[in-house]
């Protein structure tokens, strides 16, 4: 190889795109060329150092930061704008707070866009139960440190059932409540854990109760420091909130 | 009972869903933030700019996160998003013909300058003393928009020939031929500022 061939390839090598065969010949030529050898060297140095003398260490910490904030703001707005009820909610929204509408409004949609979906929650818990000391020991966990218990004074309502269920990850105890053919299912989870319907985003952290009636059934959830409850029954003449003493006074 | 835990399940799992998404994204593609910002500054030349430009790339991926096919190149994808929004937006700014004349400027012009202030032990290290970060990157800077964009993409993120053809949108021998021309004028322009920084007058001592 000649010094004119070896410089031909300089960038190649220099760049890692040289084939194996050029970078074979090229290495040959330089052990024997001092001249080729240096203007190598230095080209190199030279690459190194543009590349190092412009690279800046930044901080892009709050960059991150600020991305991911409007990551999640758009992915909200945009679940909110293909919402097909948003017009009806933005009219009861004249009476409630516009956040809670939003909240009402995605979850109508959510509720209508998932009908296919298929749990097989039921088949594995709903027929579990749990010993007495065990529901004991939850009942007193739900009414003492939770205030989430059901007023039995207003409530017919019995206990029917209860376990601790994992549902998309996120362990929770559910509470099936029954009288004749009503039912109520309480959900009762950690807050911090337990992710509802983007509540973070939703809710933003001022709001505690939201209560939902759809077509087929209604919602209640609601948070009392760490915990957060949802109530969930397919008979809608129930007065849910009533039935919930820390509800009441909402 | 069946019909409100079901649905309060599949609206759980949909909310789930968008998290996963997002929880992906974080791990994929924002770990390349740096990188791109690295870039974003030479390419903007100011913080604001740089920041917008990566901002806005990073909510497009965003939003077109579900074409990403997944496994492949992911900071190559997010650099051809960001290249693409720089090339439509910021350079429409102030576009100017770029004329570059280098007939004057051989390869080897900086080893050459080098070489011909004689004997002296090691003077490219005497050289790259000379030039300061600034120095460096104003030069960069300096170069015209199309041979900044290879000369970037090649030197601070060290992607190949092709990876930059790619996202760049030219075919390999125009990427080649740009860089080329870039090193030429980035030699040119750091034996200005170390000559400016007072480099000769040291060597010639």
């Amino acid at each position: 190889m000649t010094c004119e061939e070896a410089l031909k390839k300089l960038y190649d090598v220099i760049d890692k795109e040289a084939s194996e065969m050029d970078l074979i010949e090229v290495q040959e030529h330089l052990e024997n060329c001092e001249h080729c050898m240096s203007r190598y060297q230095f080209e190199a140095m030279l690459k190194t150092f543009v590349t190092d003398k412009a690279s800046v260490k930044a901080d892009t910490h709050r960059l991150k930061a600020n991305i991911m904030d409007n990551i999640k703001q758009e992915s909200f707005s945009n679940r909110v704008r293909n919402n097909p009820f948003r017009f009806g909610a933005v009219a009861v929204s004249a009476v409630a707070a516009l956040i809670i509408c939003i909240v009402a409004a995605f979850t109508v949609a959510e509720f209508y866009r998932h009908k296919t979906y298929t749990y097989q929650f039921e088949k594995t818990h709903m027929n579990a139960t749990v010993n007495s000391i065990a529901a004991e020991q939850a009942v007193n966990y739900l009414e003492n440190d939770l205030h989430l218990a059901m007023d039995e004074n207003r409530s017919p309502f019995q206990m029917a059932g209860m376990t601790y269920s994992n549902v998309l990850d996120r362990k929770y105890l559910h509470v099936h409540f029954s009288q004749g053919d009503s039912h109520i299912s309480l959900f009762v989870g950690d807050a911090t854990e337990f992710s509802l319907p983007d509540f973070e985003e939703a809710i933003l952290g001022e709001i505690t109760y939201y209560k939902h009636v759809c077509a087929e059934c209604q919602v209640i959830y609601w948070v009392t420091g760490s915990a957060v409850g949802i109530a969930v029954s397919e008979d809608k003449s129930l007065d849910l909130t009533s039935m919930f003493p820390l509800l009441r006074a909402m | 009972m069946s019909g409100p835990i079901r649905k309060l399940v599949s609206l759980m799992s949909s909310r789930q869903s968008e998290k996963v998404k997002k929880a992906e994204f974080e791990k994929e593609a924002m770990v390349h933030i740096d990188s791109l910002y690295r870039t974003a500054l030479r390419m903007t030349k100011n913080e604001g700019d740089a920041q917008d430009l990566v901002q806005e790339a990073f909510l497009k991926a965003y939003r077109f996160w579900d074409k990403f096919e997944k496994g492949s190149n992911c900071r190559a994808w997010l650099f051809k998003i960001m290249t693409n929004i720089f090339i439509n937006n910021y350079r429409a700014k102030a576009w100017t013909p770029q004329t570059v004349d280098l007939e004057d400027v051989d390869d080897d012009f900086l080893f050459g300058q080098l070489s011909a202030l004689g004997p002296s032990d090691n003077p490219e290290q005497h050289f790259f003393n000379k030039v300061f970060d600034d120095d460096v990157k104003a030069a960069v800077e300096e170069l015209p928009e199309d041979f900044r964009l290879v000369v970037v993409l090649s030197f601070l993120e060290g992607f190949s020939y092709q990876e930059i053809a790619d996202i760049v949108g030219l075919n390999i021998g125009t990427v080649k031929s740009r860089l080329h021309r870039g090193r030429k004028l980035l030699q040119k322009s750091l034996w200005e500022y170390a000559v400016k920084n007072g480099f000769v007058k040291e060597a010639a001592k």
